[in-house]
């Protein structure tokens, strides 16, 4: 017991002969110290207070256990330890069963506390390094805003004046301002989880010189593969504005989200069509509209409808349901 | 349930790093009390074992 004591506190100090191996082991001297309690000491002996030959020394490998694996492991681990005194020596007897309840419930314990001090840890870490990637951002969205977007808006006011050459330098540098806005207000940046999305981060994307985008400020976490689906429905319908809506089209995206359901509106204020022209678009075998967009929209269990009429611009309105 | 210990499995974790390192330090000095305890348990009833001849002291 002195020489395995000693083991352990050079094995568990150091992190390349922590493993695996040394844990069962560990667990392995336990309870041969404990299953030899009995016959080293000999029944009577045993019998009169039924404390076992390495004491208390035999928790120390469930609570390893427990910290290193969790709560179950480590209430197992602890009541094959304890409990191995029962099978050793069969009796009723409260003391002797209280081992088998006290080193489970240790090892349970044991497990549930570092769990927890683990998770709130890991929460601690998150949230300090969400504040220090806003900060950043916030520091570099001050320098790009004093030097980079105020060249920008200057070329945008006055490249008109410059003639034709002049109207398209504007209109790039309206283009590359919107860009740059749309990246420093990334809140893609601070996703709490990889399997979780922000839609509005998602969206925000979207945003450019001729589509604005309108979420409200807090996050609306949707898993990884509906954010996907979303953004790709979006991205059908602004791409079809582009295509089909006229040279000076502008598009709206209104995100909303009301319950469990998120509510997406796409408007623009092109050449329109009529709403029929487009459902049957879909019929007719125009895979945009009805894979890209009805497709997609069915498979998250949502609704869309489209409302559109010449010369008004075509308003799409997807409802989708959400957690 | 981990299927390997939470100091292989969060190895890049700073809690993991954080927590662990001390809780083990603590559990290898609770290790050591606690075989000092057994030792002096032991140590106290060994007359009685000797004497119900389940055990010979050499």
């Amino acid at each position: 017991m002195v020489t395995w004591t000693a083991l352990a506190a050079l094995a568990y100090s150091r992190s390349a002969t922590r493993r695996q191996a040394f844990l069962v082991a560990d667990l392995v001297v336990a309870v041969a110290l404990m299953a030899l309690s009995a016959p080293i000491l000999g029944t009577t002996v045993f019998a009169n207070d039924y404390l076992a030959l390495p004491a208390y020394w035999a928790i120390c490998a469930p609570l390893v256990v427990a910290m290193a694996y969790g709560v179950v492991p480590g209430a197992i681990t602890g009541a094959v330890v304890g409990g191995i005194l029962v099978v050793v020596t069969p009796s009723l007897e409260p003391a002797l069963w209280s081992w088998l309840v006290v080193f489970a419930l240790l090892g349970a314990g044991i497990g549930v506390l570092v769990d927890l001090l683990l998770s709130s840890m890991g929460e601690r870490d998150r949230a300090f390094a969400e504040t220090a990637s806003l900060a950043e951002r916030e520091r570099l969205n001050r320098i790009v805003h004093d030097g980079v977007l105020q060249v920008l808006a200057l070329v945008e006011r006055e490249g008109p004046g410059m003639g034709p050459r002049g109207v398209r330098l504007a209109a790039l540098a309206r283009e590359q301002e919107s860009r740059l806005r749309v990246l420093l207000l990334d809140r893609s940046l601070d996703q709490p989880a990889a399997d979780q999305v922000d839609i509005t981060a998602v969206l925000d994307r979207h945003e450019s010189s001729t589509v604005t985008i309108s979420a409200m400020a807090e996050r609306v976490m949707v898993s990884s593969r509906e954010a996907l689906e979303i953004d790709a429905v979006v991205t059908e319908i602004l791409a079809n504005v582009a295509k089909h809506a006229g040279p000076a089209a502008r598009a709206w995206v209104l995100l909303e989200h009301e319950g469990r359901e998120l509510i997406i509106s796409l408007r623009d204020n092109g050449i329109g069509a009529k709403a029929e022209d487009i459902t049957k678009a879909g019929e007719r075998g125009h895979i945009g509209v009805r894979e890209s967009v009805l497709g997609r929209i069915r498979d998250l269990g949502g609704q869309a409808v489209v409302r559109a009429a010449p010369g008004r611009g075509v308003d799409w309105e997807l409802r989708i349901p959400v957690q | 349930m981990r299927m390997q210990p939470v100091w292989i499995s969060r190895r890049g974790s700073t809690a993991s790093q954080v927590l662990l390192r001390p809780l083990l330090r603590v559990l290898n000095w609770l290790r050591i009390a606690l075989c000092v305890h057994a030792l002096v348990v032991n140590a106290l009833r060994w007359h009685e074992v000797a004497l119900a001849g389940c055990w010979s002291p050499p």
